[in-house]
Parts: structure tokens; sequence; C-alpha cells
């Protein structure tokens, strides 16, 4: 078993102007998918994160706020989960609820450092 | 430990916490209340993925509070004035105003404001959908098949006059009542009436438009001062009608006229409930359009 990240972009739910009818279907099927994994017990780890960036770059380590970003480049959360290889989570962000409003899943397996 | 969330909870909470934190900071922070009610769902949607609160209404109820009064205060700040945050409802502690019986008369205020004579119909039913009963500018726009810029305006429109002639969130005065009432009805017949005729596609927004009519008729039923013949015989029209929704639209969604529908279809608990409001309509002498 392996570990792997899955991060996901896009899908602001500020930006795209939800009504509360649609932010509660969404809740419930993030609430779903979660109940389902965690069922599987494949979940090591998961947030979700708050839309405000700060950006510490360059040699000056000059800070930037970035409300710049565009909400279909926003990180809004992730979860790290264990599975067998890389296709099994793609199986599994399957479930992940905001496809239709843009959103896409990365996923990345996380590095294992040799142990000497 | 598994929790369910109330179908819908999310649109009628909106307006119940609108109406009343309108009631506790005052009408003229609308605009703020409204970003913070969204604000607070927003925040649920990622805050409840892993575990629902036990009592999540009071937790949006919690959260809604504390993020009106952090917005006032920022433009406290920002203005760097004395802006007195608390205006009316002093007496009360914003937490009592959460118990039911306040819920019902915060939103029953908010109707008269929806429908008070400064707002012209079309603002005035486009207004309540938003702030009583929690659609979306999407949503509303759909409903009443006009672009979304055109609510958008309508409801700027609104606010404005709301602000500008300083309308009270307060019921009418007792001998305005009667011709108010009549507006209210009026808005809750066309809400139903969007639902119910239009020819949208989607058949969520047409239950709910209808809906939500007649829980703003139940609302008003409740207090008697608000109570007459035609309130009542309004509340047995919508129910009749809503029993029949289903059977209404054949399955490839052409209209059934009343012969031809499945009457084994109509649902009977609120042809009963119509009937006995129509029966307490006769104790009333008042007549009206909808009689």
């Amino acid at each position: 078993m392996k570990d792997f990240m899955m991060i996901f972009i896009g899908a602001d739910y500020q930006e795209l102007g939800l009504s509360p009818e649609q932010l509660q279907e969404r809740m419930g099927k993030w609430f779903a998918w979660n109940e389902k994994m965690q069922k599987q017990g494949i979940v090591k780890a998961g947030d979700a994160l708050v839309p405000n960036v700060k950006r510490v770059s360059g040699p000056n380590r000059t800070v930037t706020d970035a409300p710049l970003i565009e909400g279909k480049e926003l990180i809004g959360g992730y979860y790290i989960v264990q599975a067998e290889n890389a296709d099994a989570v793609v199986k599994i962000a399957g479930d992940y609820p905001d496809y239709d409003l843009d959103g896409t899943v990365e996923i990345r397996e996380v590095m294992v450092f040799d142990q000497q | 430990m598994e929790h369910k969330v109330v179908d819908h909870l999310f649109r009628h909470h909106y307006g119940k916490m609108v109406a009343i934190l309108i009631r506790f900071f005052g009408l003229s922070h609308i605009e703020t209340i409204e970003d913070a009610v969204q604000d607070t769902f927003i925040k649920a949607t990622s805050q409840w993925r892993t575990q629902i609160p036990d009592n999540p209404e009071a937790w949006l109820n919690r959260v809604a509070k504390n993020r009106t009064i952090d917005i006032l205060r920022s433009i406290q700040a920002e203005k760097n004035r004395n802006l007195a945050i608390n205006t009316g409802a002093s007496s009360l502690q914003i937490d009592e105003l959460f118990l039911d019986h306040e819920v019902a008369d915060s939103q029953l205020r908010m109707i008269f404001v929806a429908c008070h004579p400064s707002l012209n119909p079309s603002e005035q039913i486009a207004f309540a959908l938003k702030t009583i009963s929690g659609f979306s500018i999407k949503e509303i726009a759909a409903a009443l098949l006009t672009k979304e810029e055109t609510i958008s305006k309508r409801l700027t429109r609104a606010k404005k006059t709301i602000i500008e002639r300083d309308i009270q969130f307060q019921y009418p005065n007792p001998e305005a009542i009667h011709n108010r009432m009549e507006r209210v009805m009026k808005v809750i017949y066309l809400t139903f009436n969007e639902g119910f005729h239009s020819t949208n596609q989607d058949k969520l927004i047409k239950e709910d438009l209808c809906g939500e009519a007649i829980r703003l008729c139940q609302l008003l039923l409740k207090k008697e001062q608000f109570r007459s013949g035609s309130l009542y015989v309004l509340f047995a029209l919508l129910c009749f009608h809503m029993s029949r929704l289903e059977s209404k639209i054949s399955s490839n969604n052409q209209l059934v006229n009343l012969k031809n529908q499945n009457r084994t279809k109509w649902y009977f608990p609120l042809i009963k409930m119509g009937n006995s409001a129509m029966h307490k309509a006769m104790d009333y002498d008042d007549s009206s359009v909808y009689h």
C-alpha cells in the first residue's frame, strides 16, 4: 500500500455564487464521499483550505496577498489516502463532487524516503 | 454516529437567519447580513464534510451571528466612527431571537417588508424569493424566466428603496393591514403560479416555488390578526392545485388536463388540508379574487 494525495483544484464555492440549496447538496455529497472512504478505512488525512492566499517568493521573501489567483486555480482541499496504485486512486477520485463545476483532482504519490 | 441534514435546511434556514439578524441589527444592514449568511453556508460545506454537528441549526445560527458582527465591526473600524451596531430590539438578547416563535415573527415582518407599497410588484417577488425563501439570483432568474442581470437590478433597486425610504422592520398599522395583506397574498399567489405553470424543465425549482408559497401562507395563518376568509381561501386553492402537481404533467412532459389526470396520483392529505381551510373561510364575511 502506498500513500497518495488527492488535491482539489478549482470550484471555489464562494466565487461561484451557489444558492443555499445547492451548497447543501454539495455538502451532502462531500459528506457521503468522506463516509464511504472512512468505511473502507483508506483515509489518512484530509482538510479543506481557507481561500485566503499569501505567497512568499524571491530572494527578498516578497509577500503577496494573492486574491489574484483565479478561482479555477485555487486549491480547495486535499485528502491523503492509501491505495495499491495510482489507478486505484483515480477510481476513488471518481466520487469527487465538483467535476460539474469545473473542479479538478490532481493525484500525487507521497514519496517515501529510503530508510538506511 | 450518523447525522442527516434535513432536506432544504439551508434554503429555509437562510430566510430565517436573514430575518432574525435584520431584526437585531436593522434593515439598513441587509446587504451585510445576506453576505454573512451566505458565508456561513460556505463554511458549513467545508466543515461538515467529515462531521455534521449535533445541532446543525444552532451551529448555523451561531456562525452567522458572529460573522455578521465581524463584518459590521470591520466596517466600523474602516469608517473609524461609532456605528451603533445594535439598532432596535436591544432589550432582547440576540440568542432569544432564535427561538421558534421569534423566528416566525421575524419572517412575517420580512414578508411585509417585501410587500411594501414603495416596491414595485416585480421587485417584490424577486426580493421575497431571495430574502425570505433563500433562492439564488440564478434560481430566481430561472424560475421567472428572466435574465440574471434583470433580477440583480431588481434586488438592488428594492434594497436601495428600503434604505432610502427608511422602511421599518415592522408589521403595518392595523388600519393598513387589509391593503397590505392584499399585496402579500398577490405575491404568494404569483410565486405559486410561477412554480405551477412554469414551462421550466427543472422539476425541483417548480416544487420549491409552490412549496414556498404554501409555507408562507401557513406562516401568516398562524397569526390571528392576519387571518381572513381570503387568506384561508387562497391557502385552500394552493393546496388543491399542489395536490395534483404530479399528475398534471405526463411522462413526456406534456400538460394533462384535469379530466384526463390520473386521480390516484392526487395527494390526498393536501386535499384534506385545503378542504378544512375552505370550511374555516366560511367563518369570515370577506370575499376575494381567490374565492
